[in-house]
């Protein structure tokens, strides 16, 4: 191996595959080979099991559609609140010193420490649950969207001036699309955060959700669907990676060349 | 008829945390004709460039005034194209909406402004690179893309920083020709910053010598050399003779300054 050295995309497919099948091999060697209790952790056929009965006897497939929707519902709803007060943080320094150092603050704010609260204030209805998400992600969403649209080259900015670009089109033309393939990004990043928010808020005072579920089978002592609920979001946060990859690459052909 | 003229214009930088403020520029008074090809050379850090940006509009002058065909100039404007020695097309846009860049901001039609691109593409030479994107560019098409997107807004002058001053040897020579070729036929008028004394003979039809830090202009020669000029012209006797003379010049400049 050499450092940096590029591999071709058959056998990056190959590793990537090969990591997960030693992942279910370590893991089918540690319970079928009686090392771990199956009380403590199912084998991967009893998961596959439970799995499946979960999906055709108990309408699993509910939870899961109900846990995208509240993880899109409160990311969308973040994005459009931070977008804005981003752009205008990255792009006009005044307003960047008025609120970068209550974001800071906000940022540290734990999402999962507000759930008492927001039951209080919004009940354990579904405002409750986009709540956490968006509280979790809109600070984090800001600063980062603030720093990507603020790093641009100086000279490119001068040379759009040069141009007879007015102050308002230097946003519109120069900085935003230079700041675009990076705000795609960030929203990958943070999405990827609010999968975790979600199931935080569905673990308390929730009656439907992937983190219901995985409360439910703990009273039951069920580690096979906990296992399964816990692989389902990582399959979920899988595609929705590759469809931002995806996207991204199309939206921003220029960015990756 | 003067198109351009520098009025006592001259540049201090504020002090940094407890420093000296420094002088980058002495008052400096220079009149650019119409049509003019005036080549300032000076050793780097001379100011030249400070001078530049101050007509650009990308600096302000601390002294002295900027009049452009007598109306003062404050700021950055689509009348005064500027090229830079760094590489500064936008990576997003293909050459051709490069090019069109300040013609979008001018309100200019979509089809009309594709026009006025792909016939300045097709006059620095890459007709056939319209639709690729500046990284898929070497640096010399970098700075000819940069070029034409300066004059497709048909500036009042151009202003060039040192734009051939990251490219290789070969290609420098040719993108010379190539603006010299260029303000051949369409006769802009034309300042352009360089401490290299072969490319400034080479292009411009005046040599304005600056001295070292600060700067100030030492002298201003005229270039008597015939149009057009082939490359083969930097073998002539007329030639030697002038980078001779600068030679000497600019040496006095870099030993003066401490190097």
């Amino acid at each position: 191996m050499k450092p940096l050295q590029p591999i071709s995309a058959p056998s990056r497919i190959a590793y990537g595959i090969a990591f997960f099948a030693l992942f279910v091999a370590l893991w089918s060697v540690a319970t079928f080979g009686g090392y771990v209790q199956k009380l403590f952790l199912a084998d991967p056929l009893t998961m596959v099991g439970e799995g499946y009965s979960l999906l055709v006897q108990y309408g699993f497939a509910f939870d899961i559609g109900m846990t995208i929707w509240r993880v899109l519902g409160g990311f969308v709803l973040a994005v459009i609140v931070a977008l804005p007060l981003g752009i205008m943080m990255g792009a006009y320094k005044p307003i960047e010193a008025f609120l970068e150092p209550f974001v800071s603050f906000a940022r540290y704010l734990p999402a999962s420490a507000f759930i008492p609260l927001l039951i209080l204030w919004a009940g354990i209805g579904e405002a409750q649950k986009l709540l956490v998400i968006f509280i979790g992600s809109v600070f984090q969403l800001i600063l980062m969207i603030a720093v990507a649209v603020g790093s641009i080259r100086r000279d490119l900015v001068d040379a759009a001036y040069t141009l007879g670009a007015t102050d308002t089109s230097v946003v519109r033309r120069v900085l935003l699309p230079n700041a675009a393939p990076d705000i795609a990004e960030i929203f990958r990043l943070v999405l990827g955060w609010a999968w975790t928010y979600v199931i935080v808020a569905e673990l308390i005072g929730s009656s439907s959700g992937i983190g219901h579920m995985i409360t439910d089978s703990q009273a039951l002592l069920n580690t096979g669907q906990i296992i399964f609920g816990i692989i389902v979001i990582g399959l979920i946060g899988l595609v929705s990676d590759f469809l931002f990859k995806a996207v991204n690459q199309r939206l921003f052909p220029w960015a990756k060349l | 008829m003067s198109k351009l003229s520098i009025d006592n214009v001259g540049k201090i930088f504020p002090a940094q945390r407890g420093g000296q403020p420094t002088r980058a520029l002495m008052p400096t008074s220079l009149t650019v004709g119409d049509n003019d090809f005036i080549t300032i050379l000076g050793p780097s850090g001379c100011g030249k460039s400070t001078l530049l940006r101050i007509i650009g509009g990308l600096e302000t002058a601390s002294e002295g005034r900027i009049l452009l065909d007598g109306s003062a100039v404050s700021g950055p404007g689509a009348d005064r194209g500027f090229v830079f020695q760094s590489y500064t097309l936008f990576p997003w846009l293909t050459v051709a909406q490069n090019i069109a860049f300040g013609l979008r901001e001018k309100g200019v039609a979509e089809r009309e402004r594709l026009d006025i691109a792909r016939n300045w593409a097709d006059r620095v030479g890459l007709s056939s690179f319209v639709d690729h994107y500046p990284k898929q560019l070497s640096g010399g098409m970098q700075q000819r893309t940069a070029i034409a997107r300066a004059l497709a807004n048909d500036p009042k002058i151009l202003l060039l920083d040192e734009p051939f001053g990251a490219l290789d040897n070969q290609t420098r020579s040719l993108m010379q020709e190539m603006l010299l070729g260029i303000w051949e036929r369409e006769r802009k008028t034309v300042l352009f910053v360089t401490h290299d004394i072969e490319e400034a003979i080479f292009v411009g039809s005046r040599v304005v010598v600056m001295s070292a830090r600060p700067g100030r202009i030492k002298a201003d020669i005229a270039v008597e050399l015939p149009h057009p000029r082939p490359y083969t012209i930097k073998t002539s006797p007329e030639f030697v003779a002038l980078k001779e003379r600068l030679v000497e010049e600019i040496r006095a400049e870099v030993m003066a300054s401490g190097h």
